[in-house]
This record gives structure tokens, sequence and C-alpha cells, in this order.
């Protein structure tokens, strides 16, 4: 689990940690891998994400302190790593006018991501076209 | 969030749920108004915990269940912080909406509201392109108590 974790850029779920050991031609239970994440995760070792789906999410913590926060797109259900210089700012302008001494801090936005929301509208635009028969390709290309 | 909006929370959840077709009960009861009167987010056996004052005993089940239910309807938030307990807390009608920071020596929750913050997710939101419905900040580290 640890050198499967060490190789993740971002959030794995228990399901993926089982499919990425089985693929290295090992086979511990779910059982195996939830005691090992948890073990992790109780020494400060990775970090826990549950977005709201029921499903928690695991990523390894960068000793260096290097981190990044999350989009999930609730239409495609892609979890989306980024790191906002500004944001980052703002989170420790609100540290110290809290007085607290924060060493770690997780950003979670929901909603549809660019990509699903060029889908959504295209859709849009082809149920219009469809219901007042225009001409799909012409009407794309306006 | 304020009294009164707290109030017109209740009301709010009645109603949702009752033009949803689902019958109003005691237990479902006492749960909308024990959440409406917390300023933060509670676990479910926090929830247990305080509805024990009721004349007749509301079971966990019942409490997971209406939870759920509340939840399914957009009336309550569901957060986890870390620490593997599931806390929840009402959602605001008129968008109004706070974060948490966790203090991992005590473990109080620790509520806070910052516009510039906001701000900065709503410029980030859009140089990404993307769509937000809503957003969960949480910080852990020390709260001022635990510093001294």
């Amino acid at each position: 689990v640890v050198d499967f974790l060490a190789r993740q850029d971002c959030l794995v779920s228990a399901a993926d940690v089982a499919d990425g050991l089985r693929a290295a031609g090992l086979h511990p239970s779910l059982a195996t891998i939830y005691r090992a994440l948890d073990t992790l995760h109780h020494f400060g070792l990775v970090r826990r994400i549950d977005a709201s789906e029921g499903i928690a999410r695991y990523e390894p913590i960068d000793p260096s302190g290097a981190h990044h926060d999350h989009l999930l797109c609730e239409d495609c259900g892609q979890l989306l790593p980024f790191h906002d210089t500004d944001l980052e700012l703002a989170l420790a302008t609100l540290a110290e006018r809290l007085g607290c001494e924060v060493t770690v801090h997780e950003v979670l936005l929901r909603g549809r991501c660019s990509r699903c929301c060029a889908v959504a509208s295209g859709a849009k635009i082809g149920e219009h076209q469809a219901l007042t028969g225009t001409d799909a390709g012409s009407k794309t290309e306006t | 969030m304020s009294i009164s909006n707290r109030t017109e929370w209740a009301e709010h959840a009645r109603l949702v749920l009752g033009q949803a077709g689902h019958k109003q009960g005691r237990a479902r009861n006492a749960m909308i108004d024990l959440l409406a009167g917390q300023q933060c987010a509670l676990t479910a056996l926090e929830i247990e915990d305080r509805l024990r004052g009721e004349e007749q005993r509301i079971g966990r089940a019942s409490i997971y269940r209406i939870l759920e239910l509340l939840g399914e309807r957009g009336l309550i938030n569901r957060l986890e912080l870390g620490d593997g307990s599931a806390r929840y807390e009402l959602v605001d009608p008129g968008g109004e909406h706070h974060h948490h920071l966790v203090c991992d020596s005590c473990g109080r929750l620790v509520p806070f509201d910052d516009p510039d913050l906001e701000r900065s997710i709503d410029r980030l939101s859009r140089r990404l392109g993307f769509r937000m419905h809503d957003h969960e900040v949480v910080l852990h580290g020390d709260c001022t108590t635990c510093q001294t």
C-alpha cells in the first residue's frame, strides 16, 4: 500500500489501491487495505478526503509541505487537483486573523468541470436544433 | 447564521419534507428543532446525546435515516473533517455559510467566515472554467486556547 501510494499524484480510493495491487500480482483483502490506510492516516502520512459521495479517498502527504487542493465534477465524477497562489495567500491571511496555527488545509470545490460545461452547452444547442429543425453543423460554427 | 434564519430553516425544512410527501413525525420534528438551534456541525452521536432528554428515546437508526432524508433534500450538509466522523449542519436557505477549523489538540470545531477567502475561491473557479455549486474549506491546527 505504501509503495502504491508513493506513486500517486492525487487521491485514490481503497478500491483503486486494491486494483493497483492486483495489477502488481498482490491480492490483499479490502479490510487489510483499509487497516493500512487508517494506520497511515493516524500517523499523518496520508490525507483522507470524503467528497460527500460516501467514498473516502487518500493521497500521500508530501513531507516538503507541497500540496494541492481539489475540484470535484459532480457530472463526470472526476477529482481534479489544482494549486492557486492567490487562494494560498488568502488562507494564510485568514489563519493570521483567526490567531490559529494552521498546519494543514483542505479546499474542495464541487460543481461542473469545464469539459462537462462544454458538453452540457453542446447538448443544449443540439436539443434546441432538434426542436427547431436548424442545421447542426452551421449552427455550432456560429 | 442568524436566529431568524435558523427559525426560517426549520419552517422551510418542514415545508420541503411535507411537500415531498413525508409525514411529520416526533423524531423528525425533534431533530429539525435541534439542528435549527445549533451554531455549528454535529456528529450523529452528538445528536443522539442531545436528544436523550426527549420523553421517548430516538434510536440511532432513526437519526441516521432522518439525516439521510434531510441531506437528500439539500436541507443539511454532511461534512467529513478528516477525523473519520461525519458531521451535519443545516444549509441556510439564504445561501449564508461558514467553514471550519478543527483543533487537532482538543478536537474543538471553530466556525469562521471570511469574505476575502470567498472572493479568492470565486476568482479561482472562474479562472479554471469551473461552474461551482458549493465548496468546503477545512483548516487543521491549534485553536487559540490550545496555543496558550
